[in-house]
């Protein structure tokens, strides 16, 4: 008997530390390609051009659950970056395209719980410039995603 | 007893000390992005005929102006500049010159005669958007101009370095 309330009072030790919000996860299926902006119409800014080769797949088991995105960096002055991330068709609300900055902003919301998981979502990225950003090459920013 | 509770104290045990299950609630991105050096410029179309049809007595013919189209320009550089030619020299006794209205923070050469060498008309364009801005053609003759009609001439407008 002593034995048995050990192991009892062991579980309801350890159960608690394998939170449910460990086990919620996010993964993407790449980097989007080479983004380059280089043409305008005469009289406008730049056009801009987006990527949507990419794909996420997701873990939520918090109810509610919510994906942020937000940059390691400043971007240079005049370019900016925005996220579209496509919600799972089992739920969610996707915020359409976000404007990315160094603090996190809310890109899916209103995420049930999906405990098997789901993939495939579209991940647009969309780069801007106004003829105030100077020209650069291969520039890079990175993009962290969180489910939460 | 004990022997068959050992193996489930065993395995949360191990849960725990990982603490850890496959996935992470966060993944990155890296963006890489180029932007290049943009020059773009556009005419809302062509002037109307210039006819020079009248003089003063004494005087060399009068000059016709028009000044019915504008320009439209986008460069994310510094220090650019509008050049302008022709394809072919005006006949003798005639000029054409143009003068383009500058852009914000650029220079305008005014009234400049065309050849087919390229020729500034405006200089010091860095970092702007515009549009409508004002494209004034100016004919000329001498009397020693022949006489000519439906002539063309085709102006070419670069912009640049």
């Amino acid at each position: 008997m002593p034995l048995i309330k050990l192991l009892l009072a062991c579980t309801l030790l350890f159960i608690p530390a394998i939170t449910f919000a460990q086990l919620s996860s996010i993964s993407l299926s790449g980097n989007p390609g080479l983004m380059t902006i280089s043409t305008a119409t005469a009289g406008s800014q730049p056009n801009s051009v987006t990527d949507s080769s990419t794909t996420y797949s997701l873990v939520n088991l918090l109810t509610g659950g919510r994906i942020t995105g937000q940059l390691n960096a400043s971007l240079p002055t005049g370019v900016t970056l925005q996220v579209s991330m496509q919600a799972p068709a089992l739920g969610g609300v996707s915020q359409g395209f976000v404007t990315m900055t160094t603090t996190a902003a809310n890109l899916v919301t209103n995420i049930p719980i999906i405990s098997l998981g789901v993939a495939g979502m579209t991940i647009s990225y969309r780069l801007s410039a106004t003829v105030a950003a100077s020209p650069v090459s291969n520039a890079t920013v990175q993009v962290t995603f969180t489910i939460q | 007893m004990k022997n068959k509770l050992i193996p489930w104290f065993t395995f949360f045990w191990i849960l725990t000390l990982s603490n850890h299950v496959d996935g992470a609630t966060s993944a990155t991105a890296t963006v890489t992005f180029t932007i290049a050096t943009i020059n773009s410029i556009s005419v809302s179309g062509n002037p109307g005929t210039l006819t020079i049809n009248s003089a003063v007595a004494g005087s060399q013919p009068t000059s016709v102006s028009d000044s019915s189209t504008t320009y439209a320009v986008t460069t994310n550089a510094t220090s650019q500049r509008i050049q302008g030619s022709i394809d072919t020299a005006m006949p003798a006794g005639v000029t054409l010159s143009v003068s383009l209205a500058a852009p914000t923070g650029a220079t305008s050469a005014g009234a400049v005669a065309l050849t087919t060498s390229p020729q500034n008309l405006v200089t010091g364009i860095s970092n702007v958007a515009q549009s409508g801005l004002a494209i004034t053609y100016t004919l000329t003759a001498t009397v020693s101009a022949a006489q000519v009609t439906g002539a063309t001439r085709t102006v070419t407008y670069t912009i640049g370095p």
